[in-house]
């Protein structure tokens, strides 16, 4: 067995002549928790279709649980549960319904957690899915999908439309989920501070690429945010690779840089500012840098890879 | 597999329940028709000409509504994530057409056998019993509707060939009448069915849900 | 055991935990072989991730601070009491130092310092 969940191969994808995908090598461990990111319309969704043999890749392919995935087989598709970006199911089933269809159409359905989590969610087994509000039918997504009990969790977005309260129910379910061996949860999300909680993992996409493919401590460790000041005018520019942003502001400088090292600390020693300190980010702080418009020009992430890509 | 069939049965229930009244009335008719006129024999070969062609439609009908909720209310995308394979779904959905086909094409057939029995109509290829063969070609019509109907819902179809097929299937039901169930009749069913129903496979195979 | 995350930090959440348990048990808070909660129970506890939870208890049974016993948890283990001196050292050590680099940031000087630290130690009467 490979140690990924999800492997992906240089998928490529194609909207209408537009690129969406421009080359996406995804990795997935076992096990983990891996938290995808990127700005609404980065290509996200897509990604997670193409796992799911719902959108066909333009080129390039995936393996998902050590099955090609524009043909999961039954075995490992019954080991998959899945959160749909809307989460909109059938809109004019009922509750009860959709909760049959997927009763007999799962591998392994756990009737009474799935119970336990329509009480907790107290979701109106009644209703028409269409009749729901958002926040019920995130919750009856994720109820649907854990009660299948899967090796594989994908989530597109899981906490929209959630309120304070359900939120933190989805996290320490997803805590629960994962404290039993080998479950893999890959979700995409905006709201950072949860991926930050939860995930091992953190992937960005941007412009079509994986610009950011790392462990969150990892992350947090290359991706640094210094503040140079110098006695003097500060030098116009400093050859360091890897600069995502540089702010100006009299001696002052701050520099945002990808891929920190010993050697670069060393090399901005050699320019004598008369303080360097260190600003901690957190995840929301590394997203926003790594993928706002207008730093184009200053990104020049090592040599095209993605921070920390083994 | 059966959940699936069940799902694609309820969802068209209005289909089914059209076609088993239409089946109940004209069987009920096949059954006490033997104990009436003229007039009514008359009737009953009229209606052996006109009833298969809102039948025709009914059924290439089905076809097309059973792509269209689907793409509208993304049914299969919810269901390919499920523990079944599109195959799986692509079977149950043509299972459900063929169930319908076989509920609605009774009135057909015993409109055409009580034509072909009672009355004096010039068919000199028909011969007596015959219920048998004048059933699978009915069934092979009915079935080559729908499969018309289950190729043509995608979006990306144009209307002119599916019109164009249709009226090939109708135009064939008064030459069977006429010619007779010749092998060549079977050919050309056999054939329409198998060109549809794989393109709507390759359709639904290789389209995003 | 009452713990609490900063994601803004520059230390890594596994080692916000460590540092915290120290520092509980250091102030007595936690005793000896008194329970931890599970990974489980506290990643549910905390909403966080349990790889993280179980990178602190790793962590610390490497240091010897806790050890695992299968079946029944995790417990504080028996610290002699340099051990734990030197963890109480290492806490308070990282107070002073920060204030340190902060008076020489301000350009205030080791007398001043040390003056003001009187004051404190003063105003709490430690003996």
């Amino acid at each position: 067995m490979s140690e990924y969940a999800i492997q992906t191969e240089n998928i490529v994808k194609y909207f209408d002549g537009r690129c969406v995908l421009d080359g996406i090598n995804l990795k997935v461990p076992q096990g983990g928790i891996y938290g995808l990111l990127g700005r609404n319309g980065a290509g996200k969704t897509t990604i997670i279709r193409i796992l799911l043999g719902l959108e066909p890749a333009t080129r390039g392919g995936a393996v998902v649980l050590g099955a090609s995935s524009w043909q999961l087989p039954v075995s490992v598709l019954g080991q998959i549960g899945y959160v749909a970006e809307g989460h909109n199911l059938i809109p004019n089933y009922s509750v009860r319904r959709i909760a049959e269809l997927y009763r007999n159409l799962s591998a392994n359905w756990n009737e009474q957690f799935f119970r336990r989590l329509i009480e907790t969610f107290r979701l109106p087994m009644e209703r028409k899915v269409s009749q729901l509000s958002r926040g019920m039918r995130a919750q009856l997504n994720l109820s649907l999908a854990m009660a299948t009990e899967p090796k594989l969790l994908i989530l597109d977005d899981p906490t929209l439309g959630l309120d304070t309260v359900a939120r933190r129910q989805f996290l320490e379910l997803a805590v629960e989920l994962i404290s039993h061996d080998g479950r893999t949860i890959l979700f995409s999300s905006h709201i950072l501070s949860d991926v930050e909680r939860l995930a091992d993992r953190i992937g960005i996409l941007r412009a079509g690429k994986l610009v950011v493919d790392c462990e969150l401590e990892e992350l947090k460790k290359r991706a640094r945010k210094l503040r140079l000041i110098f006695d003097g005018q500060p030098p116009m520019e400093f050859p360091i690779t890897g600069i995502i942003a540089e702010k100006r502001q009299g001696r002052e400088v701050l520099l945002t840089v990808a891929n920190w090292n010993e050697n670069k600390q060393t090399f901005l020693n050699t320019f004598k500012p008369a303080s360097c300190t260190d600003i901690p980010m957190t995840l929301e702080e590394i997203f926003i840098e790594c993928t706002a418009s207008g730093t184009d020009a200053a990104v020049d992430y090592e040599q095209g890879e993605p921070i920390c890509s083994r | 597999m059966f959940t699936l069939i069940a799902r694609e049965i309820e969802d068209n229930r209005v289909f089914f329940i059209a076609a088993a009244i239409v089946a109940a009335i004209f069987s009920a008719f096949f059954v006490y028709g033997q104990f009436y006129g003229e007039t009514y024999k008359v009737l009953i070969g009229v209606g052996t000409i006109i009833i298969p062609i809102p039948a025709a439609i009914a059924f290439c009908a089905m076809g097309v509504a059973q792509i269209y909720w689907d793409k509208t209310k993304k049914i299969s995308a919810l269901l390919a994530t499920l523990a079944v394979t599109r195959r799986h779904i692509f079977i149950a959905r043509v299972i459900a057409g063929f169930l319908l086909v076989l509920i609605g094409f009774v009135p057909i057939a015993e409109a055409i056998i009580m034509a072909v029995s009672k009355i004096d109509m010039p068919f000199p290829s028909v011969r007596g019993g015959l219920a048998f063969e004048i059933m699978i070609p009915a069934l092979l019509l009915g079935f080559a509707c729908y499969c018309i109907g289950l190729q043509a819902g995608w979006p990306s179809n144009k209307v002119t060939p599916t019109l164009g097929s249709l009226g090939l299937v109708i135009i064939l039901i008064p030459v069977i009448l006429i010619k007779g169930f010749g092998w060549e009749i079977y050919a050309i069913l056999v054939l329409l069915i198998s060109a549809c129903l794989i393109r709507a496979w390759y359709r639904f195979s290789t389209a995003a849900l | 055991m009452q713990i609490k995350i900063d994601n803004a930090s520059d230390r890594p959440v596994y080692q916000q935990i460590i540092d915290q348990v120290k520092r509980d048990i250091a102030l007595g808070r936690l005793g000896k072989d008194e329970r931890l909660p599970t990974v489980r129970q506290l990643a549910g506890q905390l909403a966080i991730n349990p790889n993280t939870i179980a990178k602190a208890y790793q962590q610390m049974e490497r240091e010897g601070i806790i050890t695992t016993r299968p079946g029944s948890g995790a417990f504080v283990a028996n610290l002699d009491s340099d051990l734990s001196s030197s963890v109480k050292k290492k806490l308070i050590s990282e107070d002073l130092e920060r204030a340190a680099v902060d008076a020489f940031h301000m350009q205030i000087d080791s007398q001043t310092l040390l003056k003001w630290f009187n004051e404190a130690i003063g105003k709490f009467n430690l003996k």
